[in-house]
């Protein structure tokens, strides 16, 4: 078939600086073209160049799938649209941020269809429902590790409880930023330091001040329940990813493109944060509780 | 050669059209696109706008993608007018073609006399 294109039936893998047209080209020292990493005989410091380059251009191209993730776009327009975006990357030898600006804003640009639209309002309930498990869990952990069979509700509890329902509609609005702000450590510490200082602190003073019991009610079915709560979100958040994930589709492929270890493992640590805190919580009070010593 | 970029807002009205007409001679790709009508003196075509156009033009219908495979990766995708997309092209070119003399004539005669 005829093409209109100045490579002609090019089919050359990516990256390969040679095939570019002459108008396109753009000399660097040495002579050398932007983009052929593979050319013998070029400079270091060029080459070093196209590696902190390529280095940020997958940075890049994994922020623009977590984008796209937050849009709700199928796997498979988001491996077509990353796909394309390398292919350009290669071809131009260019910079992502240079060429395409922020990968949220690209992303937006690119105005594809979204599918899952309940994705979020099911990942705030889970997670509403193990944050609960979670509170009630611990709470249960102080008279089962001293011996005692019951557990006196106090007005801190109640309050502690209230502010963890109040706090539930944040988390939709919370994860994207989690998500934006995976690769700065100190951002998401300051984040969850937020978290902690605006949600605990209320609850740290109902503490000091709702110490009156209201009723007493039995500790271990409460823990199980709490723990059946604290536990049953994580696995059917990993079922549901394990066998109704929309995979992310290299075009032409009928197999997933497994995503990076780092963010494999994310996503299993976030999704199990809550229980291996809980299980750890409880431990640790175990352990350090005056009547097991 | 054009040196000085041209008015965003010229651009945004232009390169629609543009687009569709460096696709009629045959199947395309990205850089090839962009590299088409920065030779014909559009100046650089970046990612960030051609390829949200080419997205918006497959939605349309009026042009089809296509996956050729490389040697180590899914390839180029290549864009191809569709016989909508050809359709298009004509009408719009007709169209701005008008609106072209109507500016042109606007611009050496300044405005009719009352």
């Amino acid at each position: 078939m005829t093409t209109s294109n100045p490579r002609d039936h090019d089919n050359s893998d990516f990256g390969s600086g040679t095939s570019r047209t002459a108008d396109s080209q753009s000399t660097v020292a040495g002579g050398a073209i932007p983009g052929d990493a593979a050319a013998p005989g070029k400079p270091t410091g060029i080459r070093l160049d196209e590696t902190a380059r390529e280095t940020d251009n997958a940075a890049w191209l994994e922020d623009l799938t977590i984008e796209l993730r937050l849009l709700d776009v199928s796997g498979a327009a988001i491996g077509d649209t990353v796909a394309s975006a390398r292919e350009f990357l290669a071809d131009a030898g260019t910079s992502a941020e240079e060429s395409f600006g922020s990968p949220k804003r690209y992303a937006a640009k690119l105005d594809l269809p979204a599918v899952a639209t309940a994705k979020t309002n099911e990942v705030a309930l889970t997670t509403g429902i193990g944050v609960i498990g979670l509170v009630v869990f611990g709470q249960t952990s102080f008279p089962l590790a001293s011996g005692d069979d019951d557990l006196a509700v106090r007005v801190w509890m109640l309050v502690s409880l209230v502010a963890m329902a109040l706090m539930l509609p944040l988390i939709p609005r919370v994860i994207p930023v989690l998500l934006r702000a995976r690769s700065r450590p100190v951002v998401v510490g300051m984040i969850f330091a937020g978290i902690l200082v605006g949600g605990a602190g209320p609850v740290l003073l109902s503490v000091w001040w709702g110490q009156a019991v209201l009723f007493t009610v039995p500790a271990l079915p409460i823990a199980i329940g709490a723990g059946i709560l604290l536990v049953g979100p994580s696995i059917w958040n990993q079922v549901r990813h394990n066998l109704s994930d929309d995979p992310i589709l290299q075009p032409g492929a009928e197999s997933d493109q497994r995503p990076s270890l780092g963010s494999r493992f994310f996503v299993v640590v976030t999704n199990w944060m809550m229980v291996f805190y809980g299980a750890g919580s409880f431990v640790l009070i175990f352990v350090f509780s005056p009547d097991n010593q | 050669m054009q040196l000085k970029p041209w008015p965003a807002e010229w651009m945004r009205a232009a390169l629609g059209l543009s687009v569709l007409r460096t696709l009629a001679p045959g199947p395309t790709y990205g850089y090839a696109i962009a590299t088409a009508l920065e030779t014909a003196g559009f100046g650089a075509i970046k990612g960030g706008t051609l390829y949200p156009l080419l997205t918006r033009f497959e939605a349309a219908g009026w042009i089809a993608a296509e996956w050729r495979p490389g040697a180590g990766g899914p390839g180029r995708k290549y864009f191809s007018l569709t016989d909508a997309g050809q359709q298009e092209l004509t009408d719009q070119a007709a169209h701005w073609q008008l609106f072209s003399t109507t500016v042109h004539d606007h611009l050496q005669k300044g405005p009719a006399e009352s």
